[in-house]
């Protein structure tokens, strides 16, 4: 097998290169990860959190509307 | 509370007809744990149904049944947790009532290396700058729109419309340049006013001293956010809402926003939720003054959110009242404007059945529109506002909005601020009382020699006393609480230098006053060895500490409180010896030089007068006492009460401890009853009532930005009795502009009598250029020489014209029919004689005598500007009637020498019957006691 020169210049210098920088990756890496999982999380709160709105809003109408028609029951039922 | 831990909960909704609850737990999202403890916890308490705690959203429902006792704790103790989220304005609504520590917390600062600088650049974005927004200026083009919509303009542009279709093309330009001349001038008087409200957001602080990342630094002030760590020291004007974190000796000046007279001596203590703002001691607020001491502090509030912010809002959502003069000559001039219709239409039936051309019709119809609307209005009252203004800018009075001028006239309130505009706002020893003698502040500032009973009671109050002293070649510089401050200044006039008196006593300690010992204690070096001793304070619990002293001197501390003084007491002690009683000092913030005699100026004026103060009911009483008004004096607590009660309302002199919305509510009550109120003041506290009143008045250059901005009217210096002349130039130009205006709408009526009585004759006597003419010259120059006159010299010795009457009573209206009629009736018979060359020559020299006669008469006779405007405009006339080219400009027919005769004829009657009768007329009139002005 020939050595091909610029290949293994390429691959050394890749392989400082990693070595040299890898404890700084460790850094970006947490960094990208953190903001995955907080951009997961926002997700996950915005979406719980609409669910409840919604359930809320329903709740609400239901009772106002039973306590609407409870009033006209009554009304009727005293005429 | 949950199992011993506080959690910070923040409401997020409140159901009501569902009974649900949600709140935002910040540590619940994530921690399944905690869901299950929240859930069991709460759902074991009364009255709650169903718990929910999600750990996906951080949130958690709470079911309550119909009845439950804890919905309203819940919403009770939920609230204010919504406002102190992290970074959000705690607001003075309740930082004032929460430990310091609390409050730090809850901005997410800290009370020793405050907010980092990033956070702080967050906040900034998040909050905006800490700046008063102010008031927003209407556009150019809406003013510009204001001033064409109205009923006379309308009919002005529609004559010109109907001149334009029947070719009068000349006519079109004339009313088309009289419209464009009168709405400029309504433009340029309107744009003024806005550009001078605009000038409101200059009310601003400087740089600000704050801790930011554990650094002093300095900040411009308009970087401030909540959350911030301020520093403060004497002198500083605090620059936003703080909360006191730590503090020393700290004076603060608030009477610009409070209207409290005194410093107010600060602390870190929280007050009552309830508690009024001048007794938030644990606050400092915007706009007030730092007097003494130095403290930490943590932002609350900035930029509208401040306490300073909320009543600048109040101040810009007062209702100003619109200039009563415009209103009630627009009411004038679209009566008027109608009237001139209703005659074109009579004109025009009349016309019709003579079977006169359309073009004639239209042509008359055109000329009673023109006829109907007095022109020259707007730049004679303009003029006379203007000329007074001038008279008022030479006394040291500036007025800031025109229509102003007219409205001071009508004033029958004065509402006046105590502090700093009836009062100096700056404290003065008025007395002392030594070995049984009272000896007053001239016999203070006499003593030469620093030596004596009197030396040393001033040396010991000096010595006792917490100031920063700077000597420069301009004199002594004093910072310090205003009492202190008043009897260091008392100590340098009568000789004593208090730098040497320091460096000759040094002192060693200083003992505060608390809420049970109401004086101050200090002791100091002697430089034979040991100690002195002074004590300074309530005369009641000095006394009770001295052993040696003489002379009934509790009386005579009463006597001195009565009289509105604030007394306090001195002794001193050398070791352990027994305090020995030095004497008195009565201190005061004396009157303004020429408040009494203003006050009792205005009562003689027909003007009642109201003090609003934010001090305390006694020292009210007193100042009342001693510029001699008499009447009820109440609290602002009182208030509602009394504004519910027309009678009562009536017979207030005084209001103390009002706050900024008592003094708005006051002026509003007079004047929904119907009073036209002036307000004096000074402060920032006084800025929304100074715009509620019909004339917000403020006091000396000393007065705050946001007085002198919201006043219509400034007084460059402090003298009160200047308020007055101001309400005597107010009188005149009213005076001479009912004149006035009597004089334009007779010549109009007479103009509008012409053209009709032509028309119902089948004849046109007038072209509508020739009344443009008559009114823009015959009318309008004499006019203005009339609203121009010096005024008479008695205004004030008579009360105002009764609120709310019109421009023209019924007597003036008379006497217009009966000018108007005899200017028709000569006009028309001239016409009659030299058709309407003629008519015209008489119904504009006519007028020149008239003015003659519309003078006042207790003057000088020859004033040379109103025999200037009469001669000059009559030969102008002249000419007009002479000139072929004139004549025939406005198509004017008939004989010369008829029309020559008629103008002499019709000018020099008038001119010898005002000469011969006019005056005795007036004098005889007078004579019967009418007050108001009534000149034949």
């Amino acid at each position: 097998m020939k050595l091909h020169v610029p290949s293994f210049l390429i691959g050394v210098s890749l392989g400082a290169g990693g070595a040299a920088i890898a404890p700084r990756m460790r850094a970006v890496a947490l960094e990208i990860a953190t903001t995955f999982y907080k951009l997961g999380d926002a997700i996950v709160v915005r979406v719980a959190r609409g669910r409840e709105d919604v359930a809320d809003l329903l709740a609400e109408a239901k009772a106002r509307a039973r306590g609407q028609l409870s009033r006209v029951v009554t009304v009727h039922a005293e005429a | 509370m949950l199992d011993d831990r506080e959690l910070a909960a923040a409401l997020v909704r409140h159901a009501r007809a569902s009974h649900r609850l949600r709140f935002e737990i910040a540590t619940l999202f994530g921690d399944a744990h905690l869901a299950r403890t929240i859930e069991r916890d709460l759902g074991a308490r009364s009255g709650v149904t169903r718990v929910r705690a999600n750990p996906r959203s951080g949130r958690v429902l709470v079911e309550l049944a119909p009845d439950a006792a804890i919905l309203s704790e819940l919403e009770h103790f939920a609230a204010p947790v919504v406002r102190r989220r992290e970074g959000a304005p705690v607001g003075a609504a309740e930082a004032h009532s929460l430990d310091p520590a609390v409050v730090v917390r809850a901005l997410r600062s800290s009370a020793h290396d405050g907010l980092h600088v990033d956070e702080a650049k967050r906040r900034l974005a998040r909050h905006g700058e800490n700046v008063l927004d102010g008031h927003r200026p209407t556009s150019r083009l809406a003013l510009a729109a204001r001033q064409l919509a109205n009923v006379p303009t309308a009919i002005l542009l529609s004559s010109a419309l109907v001149s334009a279709v029947f070719g009068d093309l000349i006519e079109v330009g004339a009313i088309v340049t009289v419209v464009g001349l009168n709405a400029t001038i309504g433009y340029r008087m309107e744009r003024t006013s806005e550009l001078l409200l605009e000038a409101w957001r200059t009310a601003e602080v400087g740089n600000a001293e704050v801790i930011r990342d554990g650094r002093p630094m300095r900040v411009n002030a308009a970087a401030l956010v909540p959350g911030d760590l301020l520093l403060v020291r004497a002198g500083n004007i605090v620059p936003a809402d703080a909360r006191i974190v730590e503090e020393h000796r700290l004076l603060v000046d608030e009477s610009a926003l409070t209207g409290e007279s005194e410093a107010v001596e600060k602390s870190m203590n929280p007050v009552a939720q309830s508690a009024a703002l001048a007794d938030r001691i644990g606050m400092l607020y915007r706009g007030t003054t730092v007097v003494g001491g130095h403290a930490r502090a943590v932002v609350t509030a900035t930029g509208e959110a401040t306490e300073l912010g909320a009543v600048q809002r109040l101040a810009s959502a007062a209702r100003s009242p619109k200039a009563r003069l415009a209103s009630r000559l627009d009411a004038l001039a679209g009566r008027l404007a109608w009237s001139g219709a209703l005659a074109s239409g009579v004109s025009a039936l009349a016309s019709i059945a003579w079977r006169r051309s359309a073009r004639d019709v239209m042509r008359d119809a055109v000329a009673l529109s023109v006829a109907a609307i007095p022109e020259g209005l707007p730049v004679t009252t303009n003029a006379a506002l203007v000329r007074a203004m001038a008279r008022m800018r030479r006394r040291g009075i500036v007025v800031r909005r025109l229509g102003t001028t007219e409205a001071l006239g009508g004033i029958t309130v004065a509402c006046a601020d105590k502090t700093g505009t009836l009062t100096e706002n700056r404290m003065r020893l008025e007395a002392v009382w030594i070995e049984g003698r009272r000896l007053e502040r001239s016999s203070i500032t006499c003593a030469r020699v620093p030596v004596g009973p009197i030396a040393a009671l001033l040396a010991a109050s000096v010595l006792n006393s917490d100031l920063d002293y700077h000597r420069n070649h301009h004199g002594w510089h004093v910072t310090g609480s205003s009492t202190e401050q008043a009897l260091a200044h008392a100590a340098i006039a009568a000789g004593i230098d208090p730098i040497e008196l320091r460096s000759r006593f040094p002192r060693r300690r200083l003992i505060e006053r608390s809420d049970q010992a109401r004086y101050v204690v200090s002791e100091h070096e002697l430089a034979i060895g040991g100690t002195l001793a002074v004590v300074k304070g309530a005369p009641e619990q000095v006394i009770e500490l001295c052993e040696i002293m003489d002379g009934p001197i509790l009386e005579e501390n009463a006597r001195m409180a009565a009289a509105g003084l604030r007394v306090l007491a001195v002794a001193s002690r050398a070791d352990a010896a027994p305090w020995r009683f030095l004497g008195l000092v009565a201190l005061r913030d004396p009157l303004r030089s020429g408040a009494a005699d203003a006050i009792r100026g205005a009562a003689h004026a027909g003007i009642r007068t109201v003090i609003l103060t934010g001090d305390q009911r006694p020292t009210a009483e007193a100042i009342a006492r001693e510029v001699g008004l008499t009447g009820e004096v109440i609290e602002g607590s009182e208030l509602p009460a009394v504004l519910a009660d027309d009678e009562r309302l009536r017979q207030i002199a005084v209001v103390a401890r009002v706050t900024p919305s008592d003094k708005v509510a006051v002026i509003e009550a007079l004047r929904a009853a119907g009073e036209i109120v002036a307000m004096a003041g000074d402060g920032i506290n006084d800025a929304p009532a100074l715009h509620t009143a019909d004339v917000g008045i403020a006091v000396g250059a000393r007065s705050t930005d946001l007085a002198r901005q919201t006043a219509d009217i400034v007084l460059e210096h402090e003298d009160l009795r200047s308020i007055l002349a101001a309400i005597g130039e107010g009188r005149i130009v009213q005076d001479n502009l009912r004149r006035s205006v009597r004089f334009q709408i007779a010549g109009n009526l007479g103009e509008l009598l012409l053209i009709t009585g032509g028309a119902l004759v089948g004849r046109r006597v007038i072209s509508p250029l020739g009344v443009l003419w008559i009114n823009l010259l015959t009318d309008s120059l004499p006019g203005l020489a009339i609203a121009l006159e010096p005024g008479e010299p008695d205004v004030l010795s008579r009360p105002a014209a009764p609120p709310g009457a019109p421009i023209l009573d019924r007597d003036d209206w008379r006497r217009i029919a009966r000018a108007g009629s005899a200017i028709a009736t000569v006009s028309g018979i001239a016409a009659l004689f030299g058709g309407p060359l003629s008519a015209f020559a008489t119904i504009g020299a006519s007028q020149f005598g008239y003015a003659a006669a519309q003078r006042t008469t207790d003057r000088v006779e020859n004033d040379r500007r109103f025999a200037a405007l009469i001669f000059g405009s009559a030969a102008l006339h002249f000419a007009a009637v002479a000139l072929s080219p004139a004549r025939h400009l406005m198509r004017l027919a008939g004989p010369l020498p008829a029309a020559l005769a008629s103008f002499a004829l019709a000018l020099g009657a008038p001119l010898y019957l005002a000469s011969r009768a006019g005056g005795q007329l007036v004098i005889t009139r007078r004579a019967r006691g009418k007050g108001k002005d009534r000149t034949p």
